[in-house]
């Protein structure tokens, strides 16, 4: 009803607007004002306002997630352009701005430049974006169907976000067209507002993320051309940038039960993932109460904090030229050095709650960490005209970055005090993280007086542990590296075989070697890792350390301890080694690529080319890194008549690494034709279709379950592929989990589209326009549960639009869209009291269903003046 | 059978550009001919080297609409320079000296007319005062000079729809002109803001050419233009995910638009990452380890490693 009301509020808006607009345009011409003379300046402005009106039914998330557009007023468009006709403005010539989007829209923008020849140009620009997400893909969990009581559904999207993107850029050249001009520059990018994240930890809360992050950039800069047909630039630029993102876990739905250490209905967050295995079986104990009641002995999130303010500098030197200098030869090239500098002294992140798997029940990380990255780049081609039809080409590139990193990390764990650990108050005699490992132990022998006695070690007193337990506390440093250095060389033969026809051919060699490394010291002063014993028998082997303490880097290798390891005399043991990563590897490999081109114009009216490139590489680095790769592109373009244009394309890009037991190969197919028809000034017609087919196939394996069966409904073997560095169960029955399938996925687009234009009176036009993306895709699916996302999907968006010119300068605008959101064929994940299961939903709104379709209608008024 | 698709699709693509080239370079043969008997734009200036220049305000008295285009386009800033002379000042500094064309207006063929010239000449025309500059300096080595798009297929200096850079049509349809399948990808439900306005194809690519594949440019650190404005996926971090810094943003992300949520290229985000990180001894990157049970809680591999584009403080990426 209220719907209703705003449109009939809005035709009889419209309907005013247009009579007072009529009234005096009869008598008016259609013909735009001229600008205004303030002299010395032609001033002209353009001011557009209007109201939207929304009535949108549906999933809104989405709607918002892709279109954001709202109910409300608007500045459409505010353009003015000052211009002094004789260029002699005292401070400048000419200013030109304009903005739209102000009012409410999610995109803003406001662009300002001024000039005032041979002395300066000045261009301003500030962006403003609003960038909401809340697609959820995740409205199901896939928490198992077995489930009792049934769990709480996820109906929102766990990594939900509004954030705001404010760009801000300001340039100013000084002498223009100068031997000698300079540039300084400054940009602020400022991304901010509240967004959710996920952690592992046990369960996967959902934590609340203030994100904020800014970038102040400087730069200065100056162009010498000092030797004819030579320019040469120099550019500085200083990169500020600084991240103040905190995360916090605000989502406690759930109540712990009396006692566990506090007061009745103390909050808990269960996550949104529940494990559904021992001990803690069901995650809720009581769903009946309000809120509901959580099983103490499942993962559970009391309270969650995480603050890290990472700062990064980078500041940039960079050197170009460009030169036709020596006859026949142009020549240009470029060579750059960044060193980034990136930090965080303030990283600090607390835990407080219950993992099941490792017993944890606080802990406490923090440390220092510093990275940096060192780029130099260096380009330089040239193009020598042998003849006036033949020409030589070449392309040396040389790109050459390292990023090492070292992370000082300080890490603490605190463990429950009873074999079955619940989520309750730890005791206060249980063993904190202290600063030093020195410290740690004095505290674990106050606190655990009989420590040499294990039979007298009780629960009361001291931390029990697992065997997946970590260290107690841990001080040590990771250090990291990686670097890539690429040289690339690309020669061409150019030739031009009748004014209207020419080809080139070409060779391209790039070389790229990767080095990549990964450790985790222990072995500096300072550096180590401890393991508290906990209650238990006494070792039959003290220099062994307590059974408890026997785990992580000190668990027994053939009944001793591994290298590093160190049995204290209470029972602990200390790690102080170096856990070098012995996979670090150095890739190296090399591409080669034949390159031909030919273009026609054979007539005026016609227009063509062909592109190809083709690309053999000896190795790879990732398994999707293609070894082969074929590039085809073809384009024509033909004109019919003066008033009719026919343009179309076919672009090919095919790429492989079809070794055996990878089995990569993906294509991106396109085709599209667009015709442009305009045979009178009162109508005309624009219309086209893009086809577009993306696939992309590798072998991968998978774990369902626990056991050789399956998944309902799921696809593959079981797996044959080779073990690489990551299976960590090479050796065990447990690889004959992993089931094996051809990991693809396959997306045909068919968007086609018109505009037509017609103007049945002179001072009226009309737009007719419809556009629509029919997408048609599938993959294999994992999990049965698993949504279906937005393989298929039909989305149209029909618009129209009428204008008015009443003359004078001002014209009235209607425009009215429709968007039409409909996923085909999903499946949802459907959870009711009997388990959870696939079903596609009903008509109507289910909480679950992706669609959104509705009207919107934006009346607008145009004033120039 | 995709070897078979793939074959016949590129049957299709190499069967279709063979005859098109064929009966475009039949054309181009066929109108040798003619082209020769009409004077090349060289030639043209070559049979006016005679004429003298006669100044902007004699060419205003005929074209006063172009003039008055002109007159407020930066390109009137010539007018004032004097340091190149007359060649270089007003009308003449792109159509040459005008005195034989004043003599006899009804031939047109006495002064320098861009429109039926060589690609070539027309950008060498422009390229006399616009090669120095950072963003042309590059153009005749370009995607867009391969294929023999010359300066005026996107500009148009008397008509232009844009007062800075004289583009004879706004962005982006002037680009999708040309590249109607980014269109599409525009168009897509998850999409830069081109059509919005608040991104511009020139803010990622440079239409004259540059050191980048696609015509990409580079971030002020010369590393990837994404980071131009994603300046928090920049790093450097102490723990890199190696693939984003060597293959870069597209071994994930389809940048221009796509169906998917965070512009990602497969609608599951599990089988993308799987597709490096499955057990395999001929990746560099670790596989999936066997307790990723994709049975229960590993539906989404970033509800644990949200941190994909590098983390400071966990290798796993977690935080």
């Amino acid at each position: 009803m209220g719907t209703l009301r705003c449109f009939v509020s809005a035709f009889l808006l419209a309907a005013v607007l247009l009579l007072l607009g009529a009234a005096p345009a009869f008598a008016q011409e259609t013909t735009p004002p001229a600008a205004a003379k303030v002299a010395p300046y032609n001033v002209q402005q353009t001011v557009e306002v209007g109201f939207r009106y929304v009535n949108m039914g549906g999933n809104m998330s989405n709607y918002d997630t892709f279109e954001n557009l709202n109910s409300g007023a608007r500045l459409l468009d505010y353009s003015l352009e000052v211009t002094s006709p004789d260029h002699k403005g005292k401070f400048f010539d000419n200013i030109s701005l304009y903005n739209f989007g102000y009012g409410g829209d999610p995109n803003d923008l406001t662009h300002l430049r001024v000039t005032k020849s041979r002395l300066y140009e000045f261009t301003g620009q500030f962006r403003r974006d609003q960038n909401f997400f809340a697609y959820n893909l995740l409205a199901n969990p896939l928490n198992p169907s077995n489930f009792t009581p049934t769990p709480v559904p996820i109906t929102f999207a766990p990594h939900g976000l509004d954030l705001v993107h404010r760009m801000t850029d300001l340039n100013l050249t000084l002498l223009p067209q100068s031997r000698v001009s300079f540039r300084l520059g400054y940009s602020r990018n400022v991304n901010e507002g509240p967004s959710f994240t996920t952690l592992d930890g046990g369960t996967e809360p959902q934590l609340f993320q203030q994100f904020k992050t800014t970038m102040n950039s400087y730069s200065m800069g100056a162009d010498f051309k000092i030797l004819p047909r030579t320019t040469f630039s120099y550019d500085e630029y200083l990169q500020y940038f600084k991240q103040d993102t905190g995360w916090f876990d605000q989502n406690q739905t759930f109540q712990l039960p009396p006692p566990n250490g506090f007061s009745n209905g103390t909050p808990v967050d269960l996550g949104i993932i529940f494990i559904n295995s021992s001990p803690c079986k069901n995650d809720v104990q009581n769903a009946l109460t309000t809120p509901q009641t959580a099983n103490p002995a499942c993962n559970g999130f009391l309270t969650y904090s995480h603050v890290a303010r990472p700062r990064t500098s980078l500041p940039t030197e960079h050197f170009g030229f460009q030169s036709s200098y020596i006859h026949k030869l142009t020549m240009s090239g470029q060579l750059s050095y960044a060193k980034a500098n990136s930090y965080s002294n303030d990283f600090q992140e607390s835990f407080f709650g219950n993992t099941v798997r490792t017993a944890e029940q606080l802990t406490s990380q923090a440390g220092p960490t510093s990275a940096k990255r060192v780029t130099v780049v260096a380009d330089w081609a040239g193009t020598y005209e042998l003849t006036d039809k033949l020409r030589l080409v070449d392309e040396f590139g040389y790109n050459n970055y390292r990023i090492p990193g070292a992370w000082n990390f300080a890490f603490g764990s605190a463990f429950a005090s009873t074999a079955t650990p619940t989520m309750s108050q730890p005791s206060t005699t249980a063993i904190a993280p202290q600063s030093t490992i020195a410290a740690t132990i004095t505290q674990f022998d106050a606190n655990c007086p009989a420590a040499n006695n294990y039979a007298s070690v009780t629960a009361l007193t001291c931390p029990v542990h697992g065997s997946s337990s970590p260290a107690d506390q841990s001080l040590g440093q990771d250090i990291r590296f990686l670097g890539q250095k690429v040289k690339s060389n690309k020669f061409e033969v150019e030739y031009d075989f009748k004014p209207r026809l020419g080809g080139r051919l070409g060779l391209g060699y790039t070389s790229r070697t990767i080095a990549d490394f990964n450790a985790t010291d222990f072995s500096a002063t300072g550096k180590t890792e401890l393991f508290l014993p906990g209650p238990g028998p006494a070792p039959v082997n003290p220099a062994l350390g307590a059974a408890s303490a026997q785990r992580g880097d000190c668990a027994l290798v053939a009944g001793a301890l591994p290298a590093g390891c160190t049995a204290l005399a209470d029972g602990a043991i200390e790690f102080t080694g170096d856990n070098t990563d012995p996979s670090r590897n150095i890739v190296g490999f090399n591409q080669y690529s034949l390159l031909a081109g030919i273009w026609a114009r054979p007539t005026d009216k016609l227009r063509t080319s062909f592109d190809v490139e083709l690309m053999s590489a000896d190795g790879s680095f990732t398994r999707i890194t293609p070894r082969q790769s074929q590039h085809y592109r073809v384009h024509a373009t033909y004109v019919l008549q003066n008033w009719a244009t026919i343009d179309g394309s076919l672009n090919l890009s095919e790429s492989r690494d079809n070794i055996q037991f990878v089995n990569y190969l993906a294509h991106n197919r396109s085709a599209s034709f667009v015709a442009t028809l305009m045979p009178h000034e009162k109508y005309s017609f624009d219309f086209g279709y893009s086809y577009n087919n993306v696939f992309s196939q590798a072998l991968i394996c998978y774990n369902y379950g626990f056991s050789n069966t399956l998944p309902p409904g799921g696809v593959g073997i079981l797996c044959t592929l080779p073990n690489g560095p990551g299976d960590i169960n090479d050796s065990t029955s447990s690889d004959f989990d992993r089931f094996q399938t051809n990991g693809f996925y396959k997306d045909t687009v068919h968007y086609p589209y018109f505009d037509f234009m017609w103007k049945p009176l002179k001072r009226i036009t009309s737009t007719l326009g419809y556009a629509a993306t029919f997408a048609r895709g599938s993959a294999p699916f994992l999990n049965p549960l698993q949504p279906t996302g937005t393989l298929s999907y039909t989305y149209q968006k029909p618009y129209a639009k009428l204008s008015f010119d009443a003359g004078g300068g001002i014209s009235y605008n209607a425009l009215w869209t429709y968007y039409g959101y409909n996923p085909r064929g999903i499946q949802v994940p459907v959870i009711s009291s009997t388990g959870t299961s696939l079903a596609v939903p009903a008509t109507g709104f289910n909480g679950f269903l992706q669609d959104f379709n509705g009207n919107t209608v934006m009346f607008s008024l145009r004033y120039t003046h | 059978m995709n070897n078979v698709h793939s074959a016949r699709t590129l049957a299709f693509a190499a069967g279709f550009a063979a005859l098109l080239l064929a009966g475009s370079a039949g054309m181009a043969a066929a109108q040798a001919a003619p082209q020769q008997s009409n004077p090349s734009p060289a030639a043209q200036e070559t049979s006016s080297s005679t004429a003298k220049f006669v100044g902007s305000d004699t060419c205003k008295a005929c074209h006063d609409a172009e003039y008055t285009a002109w007159e407020n386009s930066p390109h009137f800033a010539t007018s004032g320079d004097t340091r190149g002379g007359a060649a270089k000042q007003g009308c003449e500094a792109c159509h040459g000296p005008g005195s034989a064309h004043v003599d006899d207006t009804s031939d047109k063929s006495k002064i320098f007319i861009f429109n039926g010239a060589s690609s070539e000449t027309i950008v060498s025309k422009c390229m006399e005062c616009h090669a120095s500059g950072k963003e042309q300096m590059n153009f005749q080595r370009s995607e867009h000079a391969h294929n023999n798009v010359n300066c005026l297929d996107c500009h148009s200096v008397h008509h232009a729809k844009d007062t800075e850079f004289l583009l004879a049509k706004k962005q982006p349809e002037l680009c999708y002109g040309c590249h109607l399948e980014n269109k599409a990808q525009f168009n897509m439900p998850v999409h830069h803001r081109v059509n919005e306005g608040l991104v511009k194809c020139t803010d990622c690519h440079n239409p004259h050419g540059g050191f980048g594949k696609t015509q990409l440019r580079s971030a002020a650190a010369q590393d990837a233009v994404c980071f131009t404005c994603h300046v928090d996926k920049r790093g450097p971090f102490v723990f890199e995910h190696a693939a984003i810094k060597t293959e870069g943003c597209v071994a994930c992300h389809t940048p221009h638009g796509t169906s998917n949520v965070h512009l990602l290229k497969f609608a599951n985000v599990n089988i993308l990452c799987m597709q490096c990180h499955t057990n395999s001894s001929f990746s560099a990157a670790p596989g999936t380890p066997t307790f990723h049970n994709q049975s229960t809680q590993f539906q989404a591999c970033t509800i644990c490693h949200t941190q994909i584009h590098g983390s400071n403080f966990d290798q796993f990426f977690y935080k």
